[in-house]
C-alpha cells in the first residue's frame, strides 16, 4: 500500500466515522467530559445556565428536530436508582449535601436538620403538592419518558406529575410573562438521541425534606440519554445564585423495571383520597394531620380509633 | 339481540323496534364496508374475523349515521362484546408504524354543554335510557340543584373518572406512541393510558376499580378503538345520571380534519341503563401558532376552597366558610 492510498484509507475511515457521529441516532456532538470533576468544572465556566444551554446548543449546531422513526424508544416504566432520596445520589449516608451553599442557605439546611432530629417536619408533598423541579428529579415511584417530535414528556407517577419538554424550536416565555411554575418552563433540542433541556421560571422549593432549598431563581440544564436497554441517565447542571456559590452538577440514573408480562400499569394518583393527606403547617414548622395528632393518648384505657 | 330482557308488552314492542333499526343499521353497515373494503363481508356480530387483508380500516369501521350507531351498540351485551366485534372486523387491528403515526399533537378542547351527551336538547332531562332506579335519582339531583344543593367530588379535588373525563371541560392532549397511547386532561392532570400493545386486561383475580379503569386498543389505519373496564361508579357529569362499577365503554376516535377529532362512545351498564348510551364527543383544535400556549400542573389544592365536604343533605360544605350571610350585629 503506497503513502498516498494509506492516506486516502485513512481519509475514508475518519469520514465515515465524522459522518457517524452526526448522523441522527449517534452519540451526538455536545462534548461531555467523563468526570464528575470535570462536568462540575464545565458547569462553572458558564455564569448561567442560559449560558451552559446555549454553549451545546452551539456545539450541536443547534440541535435536531426528530420525526417519529428518528426518536430513541424510551418505552417502559423506570424508577430512580438508588433509593437513597438525596439530591446528589454521591452522597451516601451523611447528613450533608456535596452542593456549595451560600452561608445563608447552609444555615437554612442546618436549622432543619436540627428540626428534623427533633421530629419538626413540614413536607408539603404531605398536603398533595407537587415536589416541583429539580426535586422532580429526586422522587421515587415510577416513571415514563415520552419522546414525541414536538415535546418530550417526562412522567413522575407521584401526583400525576409531567413535565413537557419543548423541542419544537419554541423559545422560553417572554420575560414579561414569566411567573414561577412548579415545573417551570423548560425548551430543549435532541443531540443526536440525547435531550439537551434548560428549565427556569421555577417555584422557590426544596430539593428533598433533609436536603437543601432552592430559590425562585433557580435554573437547570439536563442531558437525558439511555446509556443501554434497561437505564436512562440525566446529568443535570442547578444554578441558582441565592443558595449555591456555583452550579451543582449531579447524575441521576433511573433503571428500566421488568415487565414481561405487561402486567405493570401506572393508574392515576388520587392524592387527596387518603384522607390524611389534609395536612397543616404548624407555627413551629411542624406537621399536623387532620384528626389525629402524634401525641398518645391520655388514658391508656381509651378505646382505639378515637 | 337484546341487551335485557323485558317481560312486558312495552318491552316486546320496544324490542320488535329496536330489532327494526337494528336491521336498517346492519344493512347500512354492510353497505359501508362493501365501500370501503370489498370483500369484507362480515358485519360487527359475525362471526368469523376477516383476513386481515380484508379487514375493515380506519373511519369505515362504524356507521356514519347516529341512529346506525345507536343501533350497532344494541347488537351487544357489554363493551367487552362490541369490542371484540369491532377488532375482528379489523382483522385485530395493526401495529403502528413509525414513519405513518397520525398526528394529533397540539392542544384541544370539547365542544358542547357540560353534559354527557352534546346532543341533548335544553329541557331534556338525557338521553340515556335509564333503569327507574337511576332515573329517580337523577330526578331528584336535578330538583335538589335548582335549590343549589349540590354536591361533586371535583370540588374536592377528586379525579372525575371515565367516562365523564370525556366531557369536561379545560385543555387536552392525545398522545399517540406506537405501544401506548396517553389521552391528557389538563384538569387535575388526568392521564389516561390506552395499551395498543397487544396485551390483555389484567386478570378478574387482580382486578378492582379505578378511576379511569383499564384500557386496552387497537389501531386500524389511523383509527384508535378503547375499551375500558374496572371503573370505579360516579356520575357522567353533575347534572347528568349516576353509574354503577360494572361500566365499560368502546370508544372509536378518529382525526376529522385538520381541526376536529371525533370520538364515537359506547356506554355499558347494565345497572343503570337500559341500553347502551351512545353519544358523540368532539375535541377541536386550539390555534397555538406561535407557542405561547403551555400547559402546567394543576395544582388543585392550592385553591384553599377546594376542601369541600358532602353535607347529609347531600350538598357543599366549603372549608371556613359557609354560604349563610354574616349577623348583622
Amino acid at each position: 500500500m503506497t503513502e498516498r492510498s494509506r492516506f486516502s484509507s485513512l481519509a475514508i475511515v475518519a469520514a465515515a466515522a465524522l459522518a457517524a457521529s452526526v448522523a441522527p441516532g449517534a452519540r451526538g456532538a455536545v462534548r461531555l467530559p467523563a468526570t464528575k470533576a470535570e462536568m462540575t468544572a464545565l458547569g462553572r465556566e458558564h455564569r448561567t445556565a442560559s449560558g451552559l444551554y446555549s454553549d451545546f446548543e452551539k456545539q450541536a449546531n443547534g440541535g435536531q428536530r426528530l420525526k417519529s422513526e428518528q426518536l430513541p424508544d424510551w418505552s417502559g416504566t423506570y424508577t430512580r436508582d438508588p433509593l437513597s432520596l438525596n439530591f446528589d445520589p454521591d452522597q451516601g449516608f451523611g447528613p450533608l449535601p456535596t452542593a456549595k451553599l451560600t452561608p445563608e442557605y447552609d444555615k437554612r439546611l442546618r436549622d432543619k436538620l436540627d428540626r428534623i432530629k427533633n421530629h419538626i417536619e413540614f413536607d408539603p408533598l404531605s398536603n398533595c403538592a407537587p415536589p416541583g423541579h429539580p426535586r422532580w428529579l429526586t422522587e421515587p415511584f415510577l416513571r415514563e419518558f415520552v419522546p414525541t417530535p414536538g415535546t418530550t414528556y417526562l412522567v413522575n407517577e407521584m401526583v400525576n406529575d409531567i413535565r413537557r419538554v419543548y423541542t419544537d424550536g419554541r423559545a422560553h416565555v417572554p420575560e414579561a410573562d414569566r411567573y414561577p411554575l412548579y415545573n417551570g418552563d423548560s425548551i430543549g433540542f435532541w443531540d443526536g438521541k440525547r435531550l439537551v433541556i434548560h428549565t427556569n421560571q421555577l417555584r422557590a422549593g426544596q430539593y428533598q425534606r433533609a436536603q437543601p432549598e432552592y430559590s425562585d431563581q433557580v435554573e437547570t440544564v439536563e442531558i437525558w440519554e439511555k446509556i443501554d436497554d434497561r437505564h436512562m441517565v440525566a446529568h443535570v447542571w442547578v444554578y441558582d445564585p441565592p443558595s449555591l456559590t456555583e452550579p451543582w452538577y449531579v447524575k441521576q440514573t433511573y433503571t428500566k423495571l421488568a415487565d414481561e408480562d405487561r402486567s405493570l400499569r401506572i393508574r392515576y394518583w388520587d392524592c387527596r383520597e387518603n384522607q390524611n393527606n389534609d395536612v397543616i403547617k404548624t407555627d413551629n414548622g411542624s406537621s399536623q394531620f387532620r384528626d389525629f395528632t402524634f401525641d398518645k393518648p391520655a388514658s391508656p384505657a381509651q378505646p382505639a380509633g378515637r | 339481540m337484546s341487551v335485557h330482557d323485558g317481560d312486558t308488552v312495552a318491552t316486546a314492542l320496544s324490542e320488535l323496534g329496536r330489532s327494526l333499526v337494528c336491521a336498517l343499521a346492519l344493512a347500512a353497515l354492510v353497505a359501508s364496508c362493501a365501500r370501503s373494503s370489498p370483500g369484507a363481508g362480515d358485519t360487527p356480530g359475525g362471526a368469523a374475523a376477516p383476513a386481515p387483508s380484508q379487514s375493515v380500516a380506519g373511519a369505515a369501521l362504524v356507521p356514519a349515521e347516529r341512529e346506525q350507531k345507536v343501533a350497532l351498540g344494541l347488537q351487544f351485551n357489554s363493551g367487552a362484546e362490541l369490542y371484540a366485534a369491532l377488532k375482528a372486523r379489523a382483522g385485530g387491528g395493526a401495529p403502528l408504524s413509525l414513519d405513518d403515526m397520525p398526528d394529533w399533537t397540539g392542544f384541544w378542547q370539547r365542544v358542547g354543554p357540560p353534559l354527557f351527551d352534546p346532543a341533548q336538547k335544553p329541557g331534556e332531562l338525557t338521553t340515556a335510557k335509564l333503569k327507574p332506579e337511576a332515573r329517580a335519582d337523577l330526578e331528584r339531583r336535578r330538583e335538589l340543584s335548582k335549590q343549589g344543593v349540590e354536591y361533586d367530588p371535583l370540588s374536592n379535588c377528586s379525579a372525575p373518572g371515565y367516562p365523564r373525563w370525556l366531557a369536561i371541560p379545560f385543555l387536552r392532549e392525545f398522545i399517540v406512541t406506537p405501544g401506548q397511547t396517553y389521552l391528557f386532561s389538563e384538569t387535575m392532570n388526568n392521564l389516561r393510558r390506552v395499551y395498543t400493545d397487544g396485551r390483555d386486561h389484567p386478570p378478574a383475580a387482580d382486578a378492582y376499580p379505578l378511576h379511569y379503569g383499564d384500557s386496552i386498543g387497537f389501531w386500524t389505519g389511523h383509527t384508535l378503538v378503547i375499551h375500558t373496564t374496572q371503573v370505579r361508579a360516579g356520575i357522567f357529569h353533575r347534572n347528568d345520571p349516576k353509574y354503577s362499577e360494572q361500566l365499560d365503554a368502546v370508544e372509536v376516535w378518529n382525526r376529522l380534519d385538520a381541526d376536529t377529532i371525533g370520538v364515537d362512545v359506547w356506554a355499558y351498564d347494565p345497572e343503570t341503563l337500559v341500553e347502551p348510551w351512545y353519544v358523540r364527543q368532539t375535541y377541536k383544535h386550539v390555534s397555538n401558532q406561535d407557542g405561547a400556549l403551555r400547559l402546567s400542573y394543576w395544582y388543585c389544592g392550592e385553591n384553599p376552597n377546594n376542601v369541600v365536604t358532602e353535607t347529609s343533605e347531600g350538598s357543599s360544605q366549603f372549608g371556613d366558610f359557609t354560604f349563610t350571610k354574616p349577623d348583622k350585629k
